[in-house]
């Protein structure tokens, strides 16, 4: 290198902005012998060992021993289930690095490493935060007002069993009141297993999830009885087209999102259909810029497109569906044996009729609810010999009241094929349109989609060349008043074109089997929690009618019920037919209604309660609630709420398992790296649960001795321990209903014995002992991780060290394969034992449903697929949508605050505004805006962007209140509602339950932003 | 001239943005002890003000005629972005969560990634963005070095990674002037640069830097660039589709990029597609890749084509990178001779996933001495 004057170096170095004063702090260690001489840096540098040294041993420090390792997994909903390696130092954990040791499952196909993302990567940053609760707090002051006292665990534990044996024992309340919950960010199955045993074996409340999130596959429900299903994600890889339909992989799928753009590479055509302009679409062939809601709409065109071009799978849709069914057009309801035959079994109910082309005779379709002897749905074999009629229309004779009748019946594909033609973007009539929205028709107004993308999509689902086509529906789908209908009619299109097993199809969630976990929180149907509906249950809970009928007009109601349904008091009147009351599992005419209660007492585990619900709803809660118990590792919004907080221990100090859902097939192990220094007095869920347990029964003792005394003044207890309890059991005792327990009694007075299966009966059936065993420093969380292993089927053969030895996982066996075979060397995608193996859907027709005639969904028009506008409100003023969807910065709000994460955004709440909208505003990028409409405000700071339509705010979900100024959340501006066609239920496979409940809302509101 | 030269390749068309990478790289080095406000790998929306802020329009880096640039330092507020804190503790009292610097709430004006999703052009037509994700380059002719009027900064000769000598270094900063990338920083704390030293004690130990081996999209390959077996030679020298960035720095960059060559299509005025009407202007890639992009874009269009038609195409089983490990070749058994000529302990590595090399023919059978020069 030449010298150079030192001239030319002043006059080189430019400073801007602060100079700083600042101290070489390193003076003992710059001590030389003699002067270094450097000809030339990028060769024989004499001093290299310094640096890399210092270098080296920051490393070594990190990464501490590997004997010491854990492993673990961030299971707060991602539903990404990754393995993480835990490094430590000395007993504390310095980092997490992915494991990344699945196998090769195909070597022509991507392997599932690394896994992992932004938020898993630095939990160990977020563990030992500032925002940790330490040891159990009770609340001092007023609620929110944040004066807390310490406590200990015994003071912590006794307050909870005498929470808990008031409500039990107070006769005007009783376990109806008591909800014992795990939210979303505790989803594995062994921890999550300590507070469900424990709700289960005490009877009391609690709500699905999926449903008070919004994240609710209903329409796949209503199509395949199944909400989650779909591939494993490297079965993307080898697909003709991807289609993301209101999907952002690249934000909400990081861990699978790679082969997407690898099946690219493989010559993928990739779709992407969102509003907005995100990660997914900036690399997809094409993208989809659809108005928010509207999707519906879009695929009933699609569907019209198909029916009318003959563009559908004859064969498939005869075989597969129950499109061929005969309909009458009296009353538009399924032809069922009980017309044909009168009255006879019950079952008759649920058997349906083909139109055979074979002897022009109408013939009873095999595998149907009612007629699943051979549980096929085979068409010849097995006695039957039927090729399906699917278009015409035919008089038969029907029994009505114990006469003939003649009446005219068709087939539910020519009811389809009616109403999709309504759709066709060149004369679908909308029932209001905006009037600044751009395009020509109707069609592309309402949906901001081009006539011409209608076709393409169209022929991507039908065309001969395309093997594979999977289309992945996104939870956005589920979140709005119609949602229902979107991945209805998206199910009904994949179904049309026969897209099923190893053609592709939907993808809405794939899960494997796994049976055995029930010896963690079944309790062998011995006792039943209360399981009530999410978004009915939080609905009523926050009095949301009052919210729903201040924000909503009639006009709205006519428009999202296309008439059928005319204005609120209608509506109303319909909702309360389906609202039989608190409990009520029934309503006056012995139709199957949701059950939700409105519980005044609860411990709740990992739920943003307070995050995801309205703003009214928070305030109601708080109000209907006499003591909130909140567990967790943090402090949020929802915890600054409760009276009571216990401190839980987080993902990287708990032994543990996650399996589910099937984005891949492993089952990954949660180790705690060796010789951990606690954290606090945090427990984990087991023991903590245990803990619980114990006290009650302390509780319950006690109080049966002294109630005993009491009645009998002069009575000496036995001293024998046996004889005691024989005499006071009965009055530990808690009745219930014999279809929620067994013997009709919770058993408040054993219930540490019965919690943790050192009972007699459990003994007996030699159930693995579960919460803690006082003689073995083995925890709780620990014991569940080893049952799990013992008992469920789809784990074996595995064992804690060899999950550990093999890189913190376990491959699942072929035993998990749900309705397709867990092939050991391929992707696996669902549905293949059914056109396979002919074996029947779990459906009331034992097909792919496209028909559903109960009264409510004819009466609305939804008997077919059908296309609604939102409920919305079109409103001059209020002219944009806002949209909240899954974050890549989050996990809903799980690491929302973490500060690596939001210093790599904005530091606070923003939202995205289109550089337009801006500037009609007056707002520059950085300032704050104000949202708003008739139910409240909030403030945002505005990131501008051309990614943002024009028509719509997007912002993250999953911010807590306490990051808002005034804390005022965005959801505050969120109406809330109660879709009809959910509410629906008892119907063929409609059934309340995991597969059939309703979601919660979070699209419907319009708004207006201003600059703040 | 350094020996070996280990280098990286990024495929920004697998690139997600989901800055994985700089997390785990904040994790492994830079969430402590003055270095919060430096991203030693950053990932930026491109288009954009990139970070440090307009870090493109600061200096450094030489011309035609070889001579150092001037340059500017870039300012922790306006520039890099000050790494606020939250007041946490008082999450219980029910306070507001605000961003914080040095107890006392703070505005925030810029951060390290402030202009994600930020997308060029308009809302549907040609909207576009894509991102960028930057280390340091570890250049042959860094600009740093030659800035440095202590020549306080070296070049590793067994794998060329650039190193600053916290030894010599007085903190004088010509070299955060000289680097055109930005991409080595003033430690407040130590009065000394430091910078991204490609995780070298991993590589030494066979784990591949944090970045590469934590990317959830796998869009980085790492390598030596003479290493003909290995996917970084292939891509920079056999297909030429990796290309350093901004050549025109005359620093010569080791880590080299894939173009983003595909792009969504276009909309007309009525809004219906306009196909092969790709969104990524190739004045953008030429600017950041210089000519060369043209025979890059080319070959993987062409490539990728016949992938489709025929179901071959080595280029495209290279970016797929079906096994994850395989993505990293580190040699271990050169890196553990390299140590015993040093004087140094040889440490075995605390992985054997990532061996593979020149020099190391075989995972399962490792050696400490020996490998393969024979």
């Amino acid at each position: 290198m030449t010298k150079r004057l030192v001239e030319n170096r002043r006059n080189f170095l430019k400073v801007s902005g602060l100079g700083a004063a600042l101290v070489a702090s390193q003076g003992a260690l710059f001590g030389k012998n003699s002067v270094i001489s450097i000809e030339n840096g990028k060769e024989n540098y004499p001093n290299t060992n310094y640096t890399e040294e210092m270098y080296r041993s920051e490393f070594h420090y990190t990464y501490g021993k590997k004997e010491e390792h854990g492993f673990a997994y961030h299971c707060v909903n991602c539903q990404g289930n990754c393995a993480w390696e835990i490094w430590s130092h000395n007993g504390v954990v310095t980092r997490e690095n992915q494991s990344a040791r699945y196998p090769v499952i195909n070597a022509k196909i991507p392997d599932f490493n690394p896994r992992g993302c932004n938020k898993g990567v630095l939990h160990s940053q977020v563990m030992y935060e500032k925002d940790r609760i330490l040891y159990p707090m009770k609340r001092v002051g007023e609620r929110g007002e944040g004066k807390w006292k310490r406590v200990t665990w015994d003071e912590a534990g006794q307050e909870v069993a005498e929470k808990l044996w008031d409500v039990a024992t107070d006769s005007e309340r009783g376990l109806d009141k008591l909800m014992v919950h795990a939210g979303t960010g505790l989803l594995t199955e062994g921890r999550r297993g300590g507070p469900l045993r424990f709700s289960t074996q005490i009877g009391a409340v609690r709500i699905y999830p999926s449903s008070y999130l919004g994240d609710m596959f209903t329409g796949a429900s209503v199509a395949y009885g199944e909400g989650n299903l779909g591939c494993t994600y490297d079965f993307q890889y080898t697909v003709d087209t991807a289609i993301m339909w209101g999907a952002n992989p690249d934000n909400t799928r990081i861990p699978d999102a790679h082969f997407i753009w690898e099946g690219k590479y493989n010559g993928a055509k990739v779709i992407v259909i969102t509003p907005e302009f995100n990660a997914s679409a900036r690399h997809a062939d094409l993208w989809v810029p659809i108005k928010s809601g509207t999707d519906n709409i879009l695929a009933m065109a699609v569907i019209n497109d198909i029916i009318k071009n003959k563009k559908y799978m004859t064969g498939s849709i005869k075989q597969f569906s129950d499109l061929p069914f005969l309909v009458r057009e009296d009353n538009k309801k399924l032809v069922r044996r009980t017309d044909i035959e009168g009255h006879g079994d019950h079952l008759w109910e649920e058997e349906f009729y083909f139109m055979n082309k074979v002897d022009g005779k109408i013939a009873r379709a095999p595998g149907t609810e009612g007629n699943k002897d051979n549980k096929s749905i085979r068409l010849k074999d097995h006695g039957y010999n039927i090729d399906p009629e699917l278009e015409g229309r035919w008089e038969i004779t029907v029994k009505e009241h114990g006469h003939d009748k003649k009446i005219w019946v068709t087939t539910a594909f020519e009811m389809l094929k009616a109403e999709a033609a309504k759709f066709d973007p060149a004369n679908y009539k909308a029932m209001e349109v905006r009037p600044d929205s751009k395009g020509k028709t109707d069609f592309q107004k309402v949906t901001g989609v081009h006539p011409s993308i209608v076709t393409i999509l169209a022929d991507e689902f039908s065309k001969v060349e395309n093997n594979k086509v999977t289309v992945t529906t996104g939870f956005a789908l589920n979140k709005i008043h119609n949602g229902v209908l979107n991945v209805w009619n998206i199910a009904s299109i994949c179904g049309l074109t026969g897209r099923y097993g190893p053609r592709g199809g939907i993808n809405t969630e794939n899960e494997f089997s796994l049976s055995g976990l029930g010896v963690l929180a079944g309790f062998g149907g011995k006792y039943k929690p209360r399981f009530g509906s999410g978004f009915l249950g939080e609905y009523m809970m926050g009095d949301m009618d009052s919210e729903f009928d201040k924000y909503f007009s009639d006009k709205d109601v006519e428009r999202a019920y296309n008439g059928i349904v005319k204005d609120k008091k209608e509506f109303t009147e319909i909702l309360d037919t389906m609202r039989a009351g608190e409990a009520e599992r029934k309503d006056k005419d012995g139709m199957i209604v949701k059950p939700y209660w409105l519980p005044d007492t609860a411990i709740i585990v990992a739920d943003a309660k307070f995050r995801r619900n309205k703003a009214a709803y928070n305030k109601k809660f708080l109000e209907r609630t006499k003591w909130l118990c909140y567990v967790d590792y943090r402090m949020s919004a929802t915890a600054a709420m409760s009276d009571l907080l216990l401190p839980a221990k987080s993902h990287y100090e708990v032994w543990d398992l996650r399996a589910s859902p099937g984005y891949h097939r492993f089952a990954n192990l949660a180790q705690p790296i060796a010789h951990m220094k606690p954290i606090g007095e945090a427990k984990d869920e087991w023991t903590m649960f245990a803990f619980l347990a114990k006290k009650l029964q302390e509780l319950s003792r006690t109080n049966a001795k002294s109630n005993y005394l009491k009645a009998n003044p002069d009575a000496e207890l036995p001293e024998d321990e046996d004889e005691l309890n024989t005499l006071l059991a009965e009055s530990g005792r808690i009745a219930d209903t014999s279809g929620l327990a067994r013997d009709g009694f919770r058993d408040f007075y054993n219930f540490f014995n019965e919690y943790t299966n050192i009972d007699e009966e459990s003994e007996e059936e030699l159930e693995p002992v579960l919460g803690m065993e006082e003689d073995n420093d083995k925890t709780g969380d620990r014991l569940a991780l080893e049952a799990a292993l013992e008992a469920t089927d789809q784990f074996k053969p595995h064992t804690i060290e060899k999950m550990y030895k093999q890189g913190g996982f376990l491959q699942l066996n072929e035993k998990a394969g749900k309705n397709s075979p867990l092939y050991a060397d391929r992707p696996y995608n669902s549905l293949e034992n059914h056109v396979f193996r002919y074996e029947r859907f779990e459906t009331v027709s034992g097909r792919q449903t496209f028909y559903v005639d109960h009264d409510l969904w004819i009466k609305l028009g939804a008997n077919t697929n059908t296309g609604r506008q939102g409920i919305k409100p079109v409103d001059e003023k209020f002219k944009f949508s806002l949209m909240t969807p899954h974050a890549r910065w989050s996990i809903h709000s799980n690491y929302k605050t973490a500060k690596l994460l939001q210093r790599l955004q904005r530091g606070k709440p923003w939202i995205m505004v289109n550089p337009k909208v801006a500037e009609n505003i007056g707002v520059k990028d950085g300032e704050d805006v104000k949202v708003y409409n008739k139910l409240g405000e909030f403030y945002a700071m505005a990131k501008v962007t051309s990614a943002a339509p024009l028509d719509t705010l997007v912002m993250e979900d999953g911010w807590d209140p306490n990051f808002f100024r005034e804390k005022k959340h965005n959801n505050v501006v969120v109406p809330p509602s109660l879709s009809l066609l959910e509410m629906a239920d008892g119907w063929g496979h409609l059934k309340f339950g995991g597969v059939w409940d309703g979601n919660q809302y979070v699209y419907d509101g319009a708004v207006d932003v201003v600059k703040a | 001239m350094s020996k070996r030269q280990l280098a990286m390749v990024m495929d920004l068309n697998k690139c997600i943005g989901c800055q994985t990478c700089t997390v785990a790289c904040k994790t492994q080095w830079t969430n402590r002890n003055g270095r919060d406000y430096m991203y030693w790998n950053n990932v930026e929306t491109y288009p954009g003000q990139g970070y440090p802020r307009n870090w493109q329009e600061a200096g450094g880096g030489f011309d035609a005629a070889g001579d150092l640039q001037p340059g500017e330092i870039p300012n922790i507020e306006a520039d890099y972005g000050v790494p606020w804190d939250y007041n946490f503790d008082e999450m219980r009292d029910g306070a507001i969560l605000t961003p914080q610097q040095d107890g006392k709430e703070v505005q925030p004006t810029w951060g390290p990634n402030w202009d994600e999703d930020v997308a060029t052009g308009d809302y549907p037509s040609d909207n576009y963005f894509f991102y960028l994700p930057r280390i340091c380059n570890h250049c042959t002719n860094p600009g740093c070095l030659s800035a440095c009027p202590r020549d306080a900064i070296f070049k590793r000769d067994q794998d060329g990674v650039v190193l600053v000598d916290l030894d010599r270094c007085q903190g004088y900063r010509y070299c955060i002037a000289g680097c055109p990338y930005k991409k080595i920083y003033f430690n407040p704390k130590l009065s000394k640069s430091e910078k991204c030293i490609l995780c070298f004690p991993r590589v030494e130990q066979g784990l591949p830097p944090a970045c590469a081996q934590q990317c959830v999209g796998r869009i980085r390959f790492v390598g030596f660039l003479d290493d003909e077996e290995g996917q970084v030679h292939k891509l920079v020298h056999k297909y030429k589709v990796a290309i350093g960035l901004r050549p025109d720095y005359g620093t010569q960059p080791n880590v080299y990029y894939v173009p983003p060559v595909f792009s969504p299509d276009k909309f007309d005025a009525d809004g219906a597609p306009i196909p092969g009407q790709d969104r990524i202007p190739d004045a953008d890639l030429q600017k950041l890749f210089g000519d060369d992009y043209k025979q890059a874009k080319a070959t993987l269009l062409a490539e990728h084509k016949k992938r489709k038609e025929t179901g071959e195409s080595e280029l495209m089983d290279i970016l797929i990178a079906f096994q994850h490990k395989e993505m990293f070749r580190l040699d271990n058994n050169y890196y553990q001779q390299v140590a015993k000529e040093q004087g140094r302990p040889a440490l075995a590595p605390v992985d054997d996933r990532y061996v593979k090399g020149k020099h190391t023919k075989f995972a399962a059978h490792y050696q400490v001495a020996g490998g393969g020069h024979h």
